[in-house]
């Protein structure tokens, strides 16, 4: 990891140093967090198609739980995006910090 | 149900998703962590306080990302046993849902794949074995001809045996004849000789 590689008690480590490695090591995050919530997104769509071949069916279980599921995935897509706009802030500051 | 399968799919890729991110938290966590103590050990309070704020900031996405993935898991247990499989069994879930695919996009009565010749060192030596299978091994072989040599040297025995039979038995039938001769010219000359001494 990064953050070990430059131990801040070592000698020559300079605190710009520090900060270049937290900003790869946020910006790596934000990158997993995009595609995370790209992939939110698509499984809401399909829990919804799913829902909605249920519904066709007429199957009573199939729609109460396919309901259930996408209101808890649109639940993990609105903490996921609060968490991308958190750290996406995390990186800006941190650039500013290294400007 | 097939969009039930994608949803199971695309919560299973989601769960991916969220891993990646708590495996991708820690780092940015920790680095942020040394930034804080080299801004310390330098003196720069203004980006101490700045980056204490981000450490706490990315704390809490980091919880707030386990919760999530909880969550997801949760939800995607639901689908689980919608689709009638075992709850929390992520690892059998995933056998038996590459193992339905594989009966769907099979064709009824349609006959398993062969499976693909095998490659390196190991493949020669099992091509060698296929080799082997095709032209028979040596205990096939010998299976298949042992009894067949063994057939035709006890026919080979009999033929000789009887050969020797008949010769024996012609010998014995050309003594007899020979016997019975020799009688036969005796008699004849037994009774010349003896018509002779008469007739003198």
């Amino acid at each position: 990891m990064t953050g070990h590689k430059h131990g801040a008690h070592e000698p020559g480590v300079t605190a710009v140093s520090a900060v270049d490695d937290a900003i790869e090591a946020v910006g790596t995050l934000l990158e997993r967090l995009t595609e995370a919530r790209d992939a939110t997104a698509n499984a809401v769509d399909q829990a919804d198609a799913a829902h909605d071949a249920a519904a066709a069916y007429g199957n009573q279980e199939g729609i109460a739980g396919c309901a259930q599921v996408k209101d808890e995935l649109e639940a993990v897509g609105s903490q996921i995006a609060a968490v991308h706009d958190s750290v996406e802030k995390a990186r800006d500051m941190l650039q500013e910090l290294r400007a | 149900m097939p969009a039930l399968d994608d949803a199971i799919a695309a919560l299973e890729r989601l769960g991916g998703r969220l891993d990646a991110c708590r495996s991708a938290g820690d780092p940015a966590v920790e680095s942020v962590s040394d930034a804080l103590a080299a801004a310390a050990a330098f003196g720069l309070p203004d980006d101490v306080a700045a980056l204490e704020q981000l450490h706490d900031d990315l704390a809490e996405a980091a919880q707030a990302l386990a919760a999530t993935g909880e969550q997801t898991r949760r939800a995607l247990d639901r689908l689980l046993a919608l689709r009638g499989d075992a709850a929390g069994g992520h690892a059998s879930s995933h056998a038996s849902r590459g193992r339905r695919q594989r009966q769907r996009r099979r064709a009824p009565g349609a006959k398993s794949r062969p499976a693909p010749a095998p490659q390196g060192d190991s493949a020669a030596f099992r091509n060698n074995q296929r080799g082997w299978r095709a032209w028979g091994t040596p205990g096939d072989h010998v299976a298949t001809f042992g009894p067949k040599i063994a057939g035709f040297g006890v026919g080979a025995a009999s033929v000789v045996g009887l050969t020797r039979g008949i010769i024996a038995g012609l010998g014995t039938l050309a003594g007899v004849f020979a016997l019975d001769l020799a009688a036969t010219v005796y008699e004849k000359r037994k009774a010349a000789r003896r018509r002779a001494q008469e007739g003198d």
